[in-house]
Order: C-alpha cells, then structure tokens, then sequence
C-alpha cells in the first residue's frame, strides 16, 4: 500500500512541532511534509525546484496556515483549485483566527475544512486526529 | 342855294318869263350855272325825266354828266355865239344820257348874263322829241317805281355805297333790322357800324370791289342802334362810273340762330328715337304699335320671340293677318283702345296652342297724332309665369318662416327704421303679456322700464345704424310691470336694391331665471373673493392666461401698488421667457386634466422690475363658469436665503461628518487589523505555551518534581486565561461592528437553549430558578444570546458561595420599553462603584475570588447600548443584585399569533 503523505504548509515552527506533535498522537506523524509558505508548497506540489527530483505522488492531504509569508494559504488554496492536476487534492485550512470573512472565503475558494486552532492543546490533538483519521486513512480521492 | 335866290328873284322880276317858261318846257327844266364844272339845278319834272329822285336823296348835277358830250359842245357854243340874244333862243336837239337812259329832247336854251355881258347861267327848257320817246319814258318811270316798291319793301338790307366810304342810299330795311335811322347811317362812315373784329376783311373785300371784282356771301356784322351786333351776308358789285357799289345785305342773325335750333331739335329728335328703341327692345314687356288700322308700324324684338312670329317682316302688316287665329276677347280690346280707352290686366292667362298656359301682364292703349287724333294703339304685354312661380315659392316660403317664428321659443319682434313693431311673435307675447294686436304699430319703446328706455333707445339706434348686436342685455317690461331681463342678438334687413333700412329683427333669450342664479354666485363669488382677499398668501385666479382676480397679498408678491394695473395682466409678463414656457405648459396640462401641480419654485419679475423668488402651487378650477387656474403665490425670498444658509450648513456638517466617518472608518480598520492580528498572532504564542505545557506534562509528567508541576498548571491557567481575555476582547470588538439583524425572538426559548448551554455550570449546585413568561421581543437573536448568557453566568457566578441560590427573571413594561430584570442572592456589590460595573476590565472582585475577564458587561451594555436599550443594576453586598436592561417595543407583525403568543419553559 502506498505511504500517504501529509503536506503540512506552515512558517511557524513551533506550530510544525506541534502539529507534528499532535499528529503523532494519532501515528501519521511519518507521513508529513512540512514546508514554509505557499510559494515552497507549490514547488512540492509540481516537483519543482528544491523537490524536482522528489518521488511523484500527491499528499492525501494538505494542512493550510492562513498566514506565511510570500504566498499565504488563502493565495495557495486558490493556486491549488485551479490548477487541474491538484485540484482534487482534499484541503483542510488551519488557523488561529476564528474571523468570520476568512472561513468564507476559504469555502468560497473550495477547501474542503477549517479549522480552528485551539488554545488547549488537548483540543487540538483532538481535532488533528480527526483530520488524520479521516482524510488520510478514509477518504478516497482519484488519481491521476 | 344862291343860284335858287337868283333864279327866284328872276322869276319874281319876269313874271310873264315864268308862265311862259312852264308852257315852254313841258318836260322840265334845269339852270346852269356856267362856269366849270357847270353844276345845275332842275326843278321835279326834269328828274322825273330821269328817275332821279326816286333813288333817295338828291345830289348835285352836273351837265356835262347829263349830257352826251356831243349835245354838251353843242349847249356851250350856242352860249358863245348867242350871247347877245335875250331871252328865247332857237330850239337845239339835245340827248341826255343818264345811266342807263338816253333821253333825245328839243330844249330851248336862255342865257342869262351879267350886266357886264358875260353869260352866268343857262336856263334850259326842255320838251321831249316824241311820243315814242315820251312812252319809253313813262314805261322807264314805271320801272323804276317798281323798283322802288321793290326796294323800300325788300326783307334784305339794299345799298348804293360811295368809294368814298359813306353809303348813299339805304332801303328801309336797314333802319328795320339796325335801328338807325336812315340820316343816321347815312352821316357816318360806315366802318363805324362794322364790328371792330371784321373791319379789316370789309375793308378788303371793299378794296377789290373797288377794282372791279363783285363780292357774294361775304359775311361781317353790323352794329345795331341798341348795341347788339347783327350778321349780315352781302353780295355787292361796284358800278365804277358812279364810284358807288351796290350792295344787298341779308341778316343771318335768326336764321343762323334758327338753323342751329333746328338742327339741335333734329338731333334731340333722333336721340329720342334711339333711345326710344332702346327702352322698347330692353323692356320686360313686349311692345307692339299698331296704326289705326291695325297695321304694325313698330315690333319690339321680344314680342317677336315671345309671340313665336315667325315673319319677320311684319312692319305693315294687319295683326289680324300675323294673328289669325286671335280671340274675340282681344279683337274686343283693341277696339276699345282704337276708340280711346285704356286697357290692361296684371295677371291674365294666355293659352298657348300647345296647351300650356302662360301669365300674362298687359296694357293696351291708343296713341295720338300732332294733331291730337288717335293715331293707333300701342300694345305691352309681359309674360310673367316665372314671377308667378317665384311669388308662389316666396309665399310658401314665407309661410314656412311664419311657422317658425310663431313657433321659435325665442322673442321674435321686428321693427322698421321709424321703431315701430311690425311684427311679433308668439314667444314674445309670452313674454310681455301683450297681444300681437297691442303691440303692432306701436313705439318700440313701451316695452322698456322708463328709467331704461332712453339708454335702450339708443342701443336700438345702434343696431339700426348697421352694428348689430351679438348680444345685448336688455331689460323688457311686462304688461304687468315685471322686468324681464333679456338677451337679444339684432339683424337688419335692408332693400335689395337701394339698401336702405327696412326692418330691424332681434331675437331674444329670456335670461331672467339665470340672472337670479348668476346674482346668487356673484353673492357667493363675493364671499369667495373676501375669503381670497383675506388670505394671507398671494393668491391669483388665471383665465385664458391673463389674471382676473388678484387679491392684496397677490399684489405684494407681484409688486403692484394698485388692482388695476394687475387685473386683465398678461401672467406671462411677470416670468421670463424660460419660465414661462415651462409654466404654461403645466398650465395647459392642469386645464386639460383638472389637476393640481406640485410646488414650483421659480422667480418672478416683479412690475417694478425687481426680481422676487417665489413658490407656485397651483391647481385647476371654475371661476364664473369657465375653467381657471389659481395660482398661489410665495414670496420665498427670506426663507430661500435661510433655506440656502441651511443647505451650506449642511453641507458643511456633512463635510465634517464625512470627515470624521472617514477617521472613524480609518480607525475603524486599524481596529479591524488589530482584531485580525490579535486573534492570529497573539492566540499563536499561548497556544504555544499551552501546547509546550501540555507536552511537557503529558510526556514528562514523572520526572518532574512536584513544584514544577505547580509550575506548569499555573503556566497552562495563565496561558488558557489569557486566550479567554483575547476572545473576549475580540468579541466586544465585533460586536461594537456588528450590524443588527432584526427578528422577532421568543425569550421563553431563548432562555431555555442559553441555560442549555450553562448546563455544566449549574452542576452540583442547589439553585431555585424563578423565571416569569417571557414577552416576544424583536433583536438581535445572538447578541441577546450573549446578553442572556453573560447576565446569567454573572448570577451563577455570583451565587457560587450560596448555599441556595435564588436567580430570578422577570420583565415588565415601561413607556415603550420592555424591561427585563435578573436578579440573585449572591453577593452583590457596593453600588458606589455601580458606575465601574459596565468598564472594560473593570472587576469589582478580585479574579481569585470569582473568574472572569471584565469583559462581560461590557460587552452586554454595548449590545443593549446597540438595541436602544439602557442596562443598570442594584445590589448591596451580600445582599444579592439585579441587573436590569431595556429594550424598546418594536411591532414586529408576525404571520400567526399575537407577540404574546409564546410559551416559555423554565
């Protein structure tokens, strides 16, 4: 069976951490790839770049942060969507502010969840191992 | 004369001489007196001899012009060789040649001489030759006479003139035609009696009669004795020998002025004549003269084509020969006229042979010669069957008019020029209460009230002068005396032909009834124009575009001191061009719609030229019966500046709050980017800190000393603590943005779901709720959640060291609110810091005793705050408090059930 992977796009490290942290609670902590904004998540995704020569394949799922620097994830969200090859791919947005407009705009733009970090960190380990559980070992998405 | 004398004297001295001297010159005798040119003196009988008196007055003669030159020698040389013989001589044979004659007589001659012997005189005694001689004589005498009958009884002017100028014999007609007397004309010149203008043609044609050449027909004029001037025409011839002309002259004065008479008689004759066939051949009738036998003498062109007389050529022919076939009626008639009657018929049926019939009119008359006898007849004859015709149509006619006029609802009544009626009709009885019968003939005049009748009269005269009357209001008194009030419209009928005036017709319309009625809408017109005049706005009442009503505040707008100048002014005058065209325009659609049209704010040009602003309503109305428009005008001026001060204000104002929208929508961002950036950046840290915490904790939980595990729980509260206040401040933030959805909420569930939720909080706890049944209310349905959640959380929260807690809810109603009040048992507050309750931050407990942010109530009084509500509380400590909010009754109409219509659950 072919190793899902998990493309994890966050500039914060700390967050990466526990992020990481939090899904290895859950055992899919092998699966991520972290990377630091939009503009290197999409060099991932296309194989370009630093990952020219990286082993085909898409992640099962991509993990968004809102905020990062050169191209934010709501910029990469839509890059994603329209771009034929990844658009499939499931995409959950992951963020601090629980603002209104910018939960819109992500379903607006096609993501397919979001999710408010928690402060406590017990919730979002919760909540991450709901996003384990369910993008990566259930849902079924076509290939290419 | 001195020849007489001595004559005489001899004579006297030889009586005897003389008797025998008779004897001895049985024809005559003459005395010589002999010296050159030998004139003589012969008694009568020797010029009877000769004629000689005969022919007017008597000149000297000489002997030798008597005398043949042969018997002359012969007379002087018997006196040379006698002269010494006295007295009788021998018998000498002698011819006398005068004239035309010659005379042969035995004359005895006897010289008588001086005493001195030279022969002075010779006496001659003469004694014709022979009987012969004798008779020629007589029969020559006898001519002569009758040629003096001739001449003295001649009509024309006979002369014998002298070379020398002066006439020397005149007939008496010259005294008869001229005036003068014979000695008269004789002892002038006659170039005296020659009118001035013909002397200088008399005077040639004298001259060549002179030499010989005779004159005929020459005219010239001769003065008369009183001064007036008679044309003569002569014809004359000169007889040399005696140096005398013989003239005739034949006075033309009255037979030029009779000639010219008689050709003026002619010429007026023939005048006559044509237009005598002028008036026959241009007559309606036609003309037929007859002589007495019947005979046509004269046919007019008509009679010819009126009677289909085929012959032309019927002048002398009898009538009976054109006529044949003629009645006796009229065989009758001409007889009659024939012996001097006059006949005629104005209507009289013809009967053509085709069988129609036509209308004759006829007269048939003699006429008369010179001499006064009935020289025929003369007959006219008009066929008239077309007029007839005519006549009947116009009776028909006339009867028809009669119809209508007697049966017109109107007052007919026709006078004529004198203002007598001459005709009325039934209406116009009616009307006055007269019969036709009292009114024909009389003076218009008794039909008008006295006072009026003069005025009236002459309204009349009016009419009748050709300006007849459209209409006019004239008042009618009734037999009775009543006045009647009457408008009449007026036509004149003139004569066809000479336009004179022959009646006046005016027909009436009875307006009396109507004339009440208008008196009343005047009455009520004038309570409306004193209603208008009072009124404090201009008001103006517009017809056909020119103002006819204008009351005092009108005439402030329009600038008119006085009605007049405002009255009957085109409306137009007062705008400009523009304005006008736009006003008109609304005025027409007002008239045509009846409606009123929406203020209007124009300008005005006032009569004294200034300009005005001025607010127009207007609308449509009747005024006198006829469509109007009112007009209500606003002086604006002041109120225009103010509204314009106002306007700058404004906009000012709104200057100044766009400004300060826009600070406070500047503000209003960076707001929003703090929020934004608060909830990312500053919840990332914390969440940090909380992760880190609880890996630490969770991972290395047995290595940890006890005190370091203190440490850490205090690092998560803090951290977690500190997460709750940036929510809670993120919250007020947005609710202080959020705009209101507006629904009508059910407290009672409301209430229910917000306890729901505080389920955990109420665990293990012994609380008595005492919660009243809710109203229906319209807010905001998640910011009154938060309300509702916050109060209560309070109460919980407050009530925690109770053993019995006691929360409860009412509301009630106050002056357009609804209040709504929850009260507890818990530990209240000191109501001197009631004011710190709703701050920010502001904890009247310390965080160790009771939880929380500081945040809650505030964030509560921003929502109330945001529905028009007020949020105030009581309490003393330890005495409980209650938290009291309004919110302002809002219908807000539901599909089914009253507001109250709900059902809470506890």
């Amino acid at each position: 069976m072919e190793v899902k992977t998990i493309l994890l796009a966050e500039d914060n490290p700390n967050d990466i951490e526990l992020t990481i942290e939090a899904l290895s609670e859950n055992n899919l902590a092998n699966h991520v790839v972290s990377v630091k904004d939009g503009v290197e998540a999409l060099e991932y995704l296309r194989c370009e770049g630093a990952y020219k020569d990286r082993k085909k394949g898409t992640p099962a799922v991509i993990l968004l942060d809102i905020k990062m620097p050169r191209m934010d994830g709501m910029e990469l969200l839509k890059e994603i969507k329209a771009d034929i090859n990844l658009k499939s791919i499931p995409i959950v947005m992951l963020s601090s502010s629980r603002e209104e407009p910018d939960l819109r705009k992500c379903y607006e733009l096609g993501a397919n969840a979001y999710i408010v970090k928690p402060v406590n960190f017990q919730d979002f380990i919760e909540a991450v191992k709901h996003i384990g559980t369910f993008w990566v070992l259930l849902n079924e998405i076509p290939s290419n | 004369m001195e020849l007489k004398n001595k004559l005489i004297h001899f004579i006297y001295e030889n009586d005897d001489f003389f008797d025998k001297m008779q004897e001895e010159a049985p024809d005559g005798y003459w005395i010589c007196e002999m010296t050159d040119p030998f004139p003589i003196w012969a008694d009568r009988k020797f010029k009877d001899l000769f004629n000689y008196t005969h022919t007017g007055k008597e000149t000297t003669l000489y002997l030798p012009s008597i005398l043949d030159k042969q018997s002359f020698n012969q007379v002087k040389n018997y006196c040379i060789e006698n002269a010494k013989r006295k007295l009788y001589s021998e018998s000498l044979n002698l011819q006398y040649q005068f004239r035309e004659m010659i005379i042969p007589v035995v004359c005895n001659l006897v010289i008588l001489q001086d005493t001195n012997g030279i022969i002075t005189h010779v006496i001659g005694l003469n004694r014709m030759k022979n009987q012969k001689y004798k008779d020629e004589n007589t029969r020559l005498k006898e001519k002569a006479l009758d040629s003096k009958r001739f001449f003295d009884h001649a009509l024309d002017m006979l002369c014998i003139a002298g070379f020398d100028g002066y006439f020397k014999v005149l007939n008496p007609a010259w005294t008869r035609i001229l005036g003068w007397t014979t000695e008269e004309l004789l002892s002038r010149p006659w170039n005296d009696f020659v009118h001035p203008d013909d002397l200088k043609a008399t005077n040639e044609i004298k001259s060549s009669i002179v030499y010989g050449q005779p004159a005929y027909q020459f005219k010239n004029r001769y003065r008369c004795k009183d001064g007036s001037y008679k044309l003569l025409s002569w014809s004359s011839f000169p007889y040399p020998a005696d140096n005398v002309m013989y003239g005739v002259a034949r006075d033309l004065t009255e037979a030029n002025k009779t000639q010219l008479k008689l050709k003026e008689e002619e010429e007026k004759l023939n005048h006559l004549r044509e237009l005598f066939a002028y008036v026959i051949e241009h007559n309606n009738a036609a003309i037929a003269i007859h002589d007495k036998n019947l005979r046509y003498i004269y046919v007019s062109q008509r009679f010819l084509d009126d009677y289909n007389v085929k012959d032309k050529n019927i002048i002398g022919k009898h009538h009976y020969e054109v006529f044949p076939d003629i009645p006796q009626k009229w065989r009758d008639v001409h007889q009659r006229a024939l012996n001097g009657e006059v006949l005629s018929a104005e209507e009289d049926k013809y009967p053509r042979s085709d069988g129609t019939v036509d209308w004759t009119r006829w007269n048939c008359r003699p006429w008369y010669t010179v001499e006064n006898e009935i020289g025929g007849i003369i007959l006219y004859t008009e066929i008239i069957t077309h007029r007839k015709l005519i006549e009947e149509k116009l009776r028909q006619k006339s009867s028809y008019l009669n119809k209508l006029i007697n049966s017109a609802n109107a007052q007919i009544i026709i006078w004529n020029p004198h203002a007598e009626i001459t005709r009325v009709n039934v209406a116009m009885e009616r009307l006055t209460g007269f019969t036709q019968e009292e009114l024909l003939g009389q003076h218009i005049g008794i039909l008008f009230p006295e006072k009026e009748r003069d005025a009236t009269l002459a309204k009349l005269t009016i009419a009748m002068q050709g300006n007849s009357w459209d209409v006019e209001e004239i008042k009618i008194q009734t037999k009775k005396g009543e006045l009647r009030t009457v408008l009449w419209n007026s036509a004149n009928i003139y004569h066809n032909e000479n336009n004179a005036l022959v009646e006046t017709l005016a027909q009436g319309q009875d307006i009396t009834d109507r004339k009440l009625s208008e008196l009343a809408l005047r009455e009520s017109e004038e309570r409306y124009r004193n209603i208008l005049e009072v009124s404090p706005a201009g008001k103006l009442i517009i017809q056909d575009n020119l103002i006819v009503l204008c009351n005092s505040a009108g005439l402030e707008v329009l600038g008119a001191d006085n009605r007049e100048s405002v009255l009957n002014a085109k409306i137009k005058r007062f705008f400009t061009d523009d304005t006008w065209s736009d006003l008109s325009h609304h005025f027409e659609q007002m008239l045509a719609e009846k409606s009123v049209f929406a203020p209007y704010e124009t300008r005005i040009i006032c009569l004294d030229g200034k300009e005005k602003d001025i607010e127009i309503r207007a609308g449509f109305m009747n005024y006198n019966e006829n469509s109007a428009i009112l007009l209500i005008l606003t002086d604006v001026t002041e109120s225009k500046k103010m509204r314009e001060e106002l306007v700058t204000l404004n906009a000012e104002l709104e200057h100044r709050i766009k400004e300060r929208t826009a600070q406070l929508e500047a503000s209003n961002k960076e707001l929003e980017a703090f929020s934004y950036s608060v909830s990312h950046d500053l919840r990332a840290p914390l969440r940090h800190i909380g992760g880190y915490v609880n890996l630490l904790k969770t991972r290395f939980e047995s290595d940890l000393p006890e005190k370091a595990q203190h440490y850490l729980q205090t690092i998560a509260d803090s951290s977690q603590q500190m997460g709750q206040l940036i929510d809670d401040l993120l919250n007020l933030s947005k609710t202080g943005r959020k705009e209101l959805n507006w629904e009508k909420l059910d407290f009672n569930c409301l209430l229910k779901e917000v306890l729901d939720i505080l389920q955990n909080e109420k665990e293990g706890r012994h609380i008595q709720w005492k919660i009243s049944k809710m109203p229906a209310v319209t807010a905001d349905y998640s910011l009154m959640r938060q309300v509702w959640t916050n109060l209560i959380q309070n109460a919980l929260k407050y009530t925690l060291k109770k053993e019995k807690a006691l929360i409860e809810i009412n509301h009630y109603k106050d002056k357009g609110h609804i209040v709504f009040s929850i009260k507890d048992n818990g530990v209240g507050f000191d109501m001197q810091y009631a004011g710190k309750l709703f701050g920010v931050f502001q904890r009247l407990h310390s965080s160790d005793a009771y939880e929380g942010t500081g945040i809650g109530l505030a964030t509560v009084q921003r929502i109330i705050h945001k529905h028009g509500g007020l949020i105030w509380a009581n309490s003393q400590p330890d005495n409980g408090a209650e938290f009291q909010f309004s919110l302002p009754i809002k219908k807000h109409k539901l599909h089914n059930g009253s507001e109250n219509d709900f059902t809470g659950r506890r």
